[in-house]
């Protein structure tokens, strides 16, 4: 090997080594938001660690080959900033050992000062705003990939939190999921916050709430290929700035062991055949994306036949609730027989609670497909961070582990489900004209809620 | 020198309070269109916003009126803490009472419609009629009553003819302040009215601001409440400049039962009531909520625990830093003249629904929803609107208690006005200024509207985080947060209550 | 000589009119002044002490012009009916107060202090707070707290008719004593004539804000004028 190569490969030996170290890290991006020319410093050592690959295939290479002369550049590159990258580092601890001097130092005078009883209140005061200040600066200082989405996709034993942890342990980076009621507060949340906001990612989101601020221009652009994977089926769905994650059936869920009903129903006449002690939950449309989904497809499917049935529905209805979330909470606590949810939401009850009588009703006229998805904002200056992100939601990893968090169908092809999903009837899909949709909708959310205003009785 | 004084407080109402509130019903003039009543469905939200808190100011004033006649007049058993316990219930915060009845009365029967309404606004809007209602009683003149009577009238004569006539204008300003409450309550309706059917004005703006980002609609329905809170406002304030017969000081309850058993009745039938709709949802709420903490994250309760007391601290110290010099130069600078128009003044926004007041702000300062520090000065300033014109009680009563001879004296030996406000004002003042501090902390411990609007996401405080739960119907995490939440406030009621006490009797 | 004058006083207050031509104090003499409600007694205070404007005329304590000067800058101390001790302070730390305003080191002031509790013979007070105190004892130390800073003029309002007669007797005698004995000028107002008698040295009578009869005790209770002797009776 040529000196000048193995010199080269021993220094981004030494880089790559660094930058896996974790406290090197963590060094790195706290001196790199001081100091302006360090400021895309990790973009640019993830940049030069690709590189690395390269140099590697450039002492394999032969002397004087094409090979080895489009790799030159890349060893060159790597060497500058190696050396660069030990230049600062050593510059980094002298000013770290002179700042600890000075603090000791100041410590020292501080406490003299505040021994004196007069000062110990001033003292209290001072230390608890340092602290506070302190608190700030170490939130600060860590990179985080923040994204917007719904409370059942975040929280404790959530899909959110299985993607933090793996994402974390991938790319070491932090994953901060924002928790909101429901994908229409995340989205309006982005709206208001506008430029400013400080989200990366909004997931969750579905088809209807995607077209509402479709026109706001609030999304970037992604890559074709990161929906090369997915379900054939959903790409009349995909669009560059919506990737869809995950799709669902929407319809009303019972509990066979207290709610004697038939499995294949009408949903024309469901409202005729329950009977007066039935009571159902739904979700509101004006707030919930299951809700206006639901309306939708009554409004679709039964035309002018929808008032009829959202009147007779009407005094089956135990109450509206805002989310999914609360819905599900009320049917679990047996205080509604039917709640409109997803024809998967049984297979949890079949892997957790080993119940087997939680069943979907499945309609003759077909099923509305709810598809979520997952959008980068415009104004995140981390794309390449989100997209990556969205290239791992959509992998094979984390999609073979989403039924059993998020209890809806993957998006990419050729998972393999679980038994419990497999014996789920996939029902027939109701196609929607979204253009028309867009254009009747808020007129039909009118007129449900007039038609609920009116008293059952 | 008045500027000094006067100018913060005015300055801050007028800023955030009163040229928003006008930009917002200018607006709201402007946009509006008489097409606005062709929405069928909004005219029946504004039918049916009226027509509950009508029945719900109406069964809260007879429920206070039974309390505080049987208290005052009867003098049953236990009332001075069922006195209290009305303080109490009036200044939980409307989520805690929503998830108290919910989590009580809601797994006995459907509460969610006409039922849950009721309750919720008489728990919380009773106990106004209660003081008012019980104050007017016990300071009410009584010879006429004794003489009607020594002519020959019968009790029920002169209660109908005398004493109703005497206390009238309390029986009517409390009925005014709980219609006004219970037309502008957001909890209660969003939790156990239940969909389209029970859906007030307050909850169509908070969804148009919240949920659907229209502005246009919010401000709307803001104009429309915000005038029926002015038509009140000056309702109540006309009513109070009648003037009450002086009481005669005779100490007689003139309609105490003649039986003893019937005392023993009446106290029975209280405390049965009380316990009922006001113990049991309570009591429900710290059963369960300390059943099961598991549900709860130790390091999200501290910092929801640490953003509350953050929140409140800033809350309590701008608006005693606001009000003080406010009152201080009414009631000690000013030379004697009329204050009540000064007082009335910073006491305008408690008319107003808070979500009315924080969409004003929004509006006026768009800003304020996109900037992280101008959300919590947002939060703070609006919760601020809404706890001076409680903390202005306490503060007051301390003011006209002290006397200006005493700081003449002072002033007569050299002192300056800073040594005097030193030396003299303030320790004489520290019992009221910790008993504003202990209400103002409560009311923003509790205080979900503002943080709802305007804080960024991701932060939460202890009330929020009751909110959420409750929004998704994870009760037993809510209860466990409310467990937490309500050991503060009662605590701080408490010693409120016990600092009272000891006003009222270092008073006498 | 009179060590406090007061010449052509006029004051306007919510349009009552206070209107005095001439008054003298000498040093070491106290001047009652007695009238029916509402004739102008404590606007004359008030107005000795700062706490109202004058409309014109002046106002000289041994020798100084005070009619321009802020009330804390005159050197006038005050006793009201009510003794108004500070609350959050002992005894004598009250007595202190105004001590401490002058500057006086700690060692003085407490020194000072202890010696006025000598002289109202309330040395066992001298750590209790207000509540803990009597009526009678409380307006002894409010009378100390005002004494004790030897201000030239001293203004009494009514300081005794809080108080019931055994203790009025001994403080009359004390206020008597201690204002002969230290050399200030004083101002008592009463409505009570035994106060007049047995304190003051001079009367001033007023009605409807004008002096109705002026000069000694003697004379003003010799006076023939109905409405001073009905002012006057017991």
């Amino acid at each position: 090997m040529k000196p000048v190569l193995a010199s080269a490969l021993e220094k981004c030996q030494v880089l790559l080594e660094a930058l896996q170290n974790k406290s090197q890290q963590k060094h790195l991006i706290f001196w790199s938001q001081l100091n302006p020319d360090l400021k895309n410093w990790n973009e640019t050592a993830r940049g030069y660690l690709k590189s690395f690959d390269l140099v590697q295939k450039y002492r394999d290479a032969k002397e004087g080959s094409p090979e080895a002369f489009l790799y030159s550049n890349s060893v060159e590159s790597c060497v500058e900033f190696s050396d660069k990258y030990s230049l600062e580092i050593k510059k980094q601890e002298f000013a770290e050992l002179g700042g600890l001097i000075f603090l000791s130092g100041l410590l020292f005078v501080v406490l003299r000062w505040a021994l004196r009883r007069k000062n110990q209140v001033r003292f209290g005061i001072l230390l608890l705003v340092s602290l506070s200040f302190c608190a700030q600066a170490k939130a600060k200082s860590e990179p985080i990939l923040r994204v917007y989405s719904y409370d059942a996709l975040t929280g404790r034993n959530s899909f959110g939190e299985f993607l933090s942890k793996k994402f974390f342990e991938k790319h070491h980076v932090k994953v901060q999921f924002v928790s909101f009621g429901t994908a229409g507060e995340a989205i309006n949340q982005v709206v208001l916050e506008g430029s400013k906001t400080k989200a990366d990612l909004l997931m969750g989101l579905d088809e209807v709430m995607f077209r509402k601020v479709q026109k706001r221009d609030l999304f970037h652009e992604l890559e074709p290929s990161l929906s090369e994977g997915l379900v054939p089926d959903l790409k009349k769905s995909t669009t560059r700035t919506f990737i869809p994650f995950d799709y669902g059936f929407v319809s009303f869920v019972y509990d066979d062991s207290r709610t004697a009903f038939p499995k294949k129903v009408s949903l024309k006449t469901f409202p005729e055949i329950l009977s007066a002690q039935h009571k159902v939950v739904i979700q509101d449309p004006r707030t919930s994306s299951l809700g206006i989904e639901f309306l939708i497809w009554t409004f679709e499917k039964l035309n002018d036949g929808a008032k009829k049935f959202w009147t007779a529905l009407n005094p089956h209805i135990l109450t509206v609730s805002p989310g999914w979330s609360g819905a599900y909470e009320l049917f679990l606590r047996k205080q509604a027989d039917f709640v409109i949810s997803y024809t998967t939401s049984p297979a949890y009850h079949r892997i957790k609670e080993k119940k087997e009588s939680i069943k979907p009703l499945i309609f003759e006229e077909g099923h509305f497909r709810q598809v979520e998805g997952i959008s980068v904002l415009r104004s995140s200056s981390q794309k390449e961070l989100a997209s990556r992100f969205i290239q791992f939601v959509l992998g094979e990893e984390a999609q073979s582990q989403l039924p059993t968090y998020q209890w809806m169908y993957p998006a990419r092809k050729a998972v393999v489900l679980p038994r419990e999903f497999q014996d789920i009837p996939i029902p027939k899909q109701v196609t929607v004209d979204w253009d028309q949709i867009s254009s009747k909708k808020d007129q039909w959310i009118q007129d449900w809620a007039l038609m609920l205003s009116q008293d059952p009785k | 020198m008045s500027y000094f004084f006067l100018g913060p407080a005015l300055v801050f109402l007028g800023v955030l309070f009163l040229v928003p509130m006008v930009n917002l019903l200018l607006l709201g003039f402007q946009g509006f269109h008489h097409s606005i009543f062709q929405d069928t469905y909004l005219v029946y939200v504004i039918q049916f916003t009226y027509w509950q808190a009508f029945v719900s100011a109406s069964l809260s004033v007879l429920v206070g009126f039974l309390f505080a006649f049987l208290i005052k007049e009867w003098n049953v058993f236990g009332g001075k803490i069922l006195w209290k316990c009305g303080l109490l219930c009036s200044s939980l915060p409307s989520i805690i009472v929503a998830l108290g009845i919910l989590g009580s009365w809601g797994k006995q029967t459907t509460l969610f419609g006409w039922k849950g309404l009721l309750l919720g606004h008489v728990f919380l809007n009773f106990a106004i009629p209660l003081r008012l209602i019980g104050n007017a009683l016990s300071d009410r003149e009584r010879t006429s009553e004794l003489t009607a009577q020594s002519l020959g009238m019968s009790r029920w004569g002169v209660f109908c003819n005398i004493t109703i006539s005497s206390i009238r204008p309390s029986l009517v300003s409390s009925w005014i302040l709980a219609f006004l409450y219970s037309s502008t309550s957001l909890f209660i309706v969003l939790f156990l009215g239940g969909g389209p059917r029970f859906t007030t004005l307050e909850v169509a703006l908070y969804e148009a601001v919240k949920l659907n980002l229209d502005n246009g609609r919010a401000i709307q329905i803001a104009l429309l409440q915000a005038g029926v809170g002015a038509f009140l406002f000056f309702f109540y304030l006309k009513l109070q400049k009648k003037t009450n017969l002086e009481s005669d000081r005779v100490d007689i309850q003139f309609f105490a039962p003649r039986r003893a058993w019937m005392k023993g009745l009446g106290g029975l039938c209280l405390w049965g009531l009380s316990f009922m709709c006001l113990g049991f949802p309570l009591v429900s709420i710290f059963v369960e909520g300390l059943g099961d903490w598991s549900f709860l994250d130790g390091a999200e309760l501290l910092e929801a625990g640490l953003t509350t007391f953050a929140i409140a601290t800033s809350v309590v110290v701008l608006s005693i830093s606001i009000l003080y010099p406010y009152l201080h130069y009414l009631y000690q600078v000013k030379p004697q003249g009329e204050t009540s128009g000064w007082i009335w003044l910073i006491a305008i926004p408690q008319f107003f629904s808070s979500l009315v007041v924080a969409l004003a702000l929004s509006v006026f300062f768009p800003l304020v929803r996109e900037v992280s520090w101008l959300s919590y000065l947002a939060v703070v300033s609006t919760q601020t609107l809404f706890v001076i014109p409680l903390i202005q009680f306490p503060l007051r009563e301390g003011f006209l208690r002290m006397s200006k001879e005493r700081n003449w004296i002072a002033q007569s030996l050299g002192a300056s006005g800073w040594q005097r406000w030193l030396w003299v004002e303030l320790p004489f003042m520290k019992r009221s200024l910790f008993l504003s501090a202990l209400i103002g902390f409560g009311f923003s411990m509790g205080e979900v509207i503002s943080i709802l609007l305007f804080s960024p996401p991701g932060i939460k405080t202890l009330a929020m985080g009751i909110f959420q739960a409750m929004s998704r119907y994870r009760f037993q995490e809510a209860r466990a947060t409310t467990v937490v939440l309500l050991v503060v406030m009662i605590s701080l009621f408490g010693i409120a209550g016990y600092l009272e006490d000891r006003d009222e009797s270092s008073a006498r | 000589m009179n060590q406090v004058l007061v010449e052509n006083l006029l004051v306007n207050r919510a349009g009552f009119h206070l209107n005095l031509e001439r008054l003298g104090i000498e040093s070491g003499e106290v001047l009652g002044v007695m009238g029916q409600s509402g004739s102008g007694k404590s606007t004359l205070l008030q107005a000795l002490a700062g706490f109202v404007p004058l409309v014109s005329g002046t106002i000289k304590v041994f020798g100084n012009e005070i009619s321009q000067l802020s009330p804390e800058k005159r050197k006038v101390s005050l006793v009201f009916q009510k003794p108004w001790l500070f609350e959050n302070q002992t005894v004598l730390e009250n007595i202190a107060f105004g001590l401490k305003l002058q500057g006086l080191s700690k060692k003085e002031f407490q020194k000072t202090a202890e010696e006025w509790l000598r002289k109202m013979e309330i040395e066992e007070l001298k750590d209790r707070r207000a509540w803990e105190i009597s009526g009678g004892q409380a307006q002894r130390v409010a009378l100390a707290r005002a004494m004790a800073v030897h201000f030239p003029l001293l203004l009494l309002d009514e300081p005794f008719s809080a108080l019931d007669s055994p203790l009025k007797k001994g403080l009359r005698k004390l206020v008597k004593q201690l204002v002969r004995d230290s050399g200030f000028c004083s101002v008592l107002v009463s409505h009570d004539w035994r106060d007049i008698e047995e304190v003051c040295h001079k009367v001033l009578i007023l009605s409807e804000g004008k002096g109705l009869a002026y000069g000694t005790v003697h004379e003003v209770r010799q006076n023939t004028n109905p409405l001073v002797r009905a002012i006057c009776e017991d």
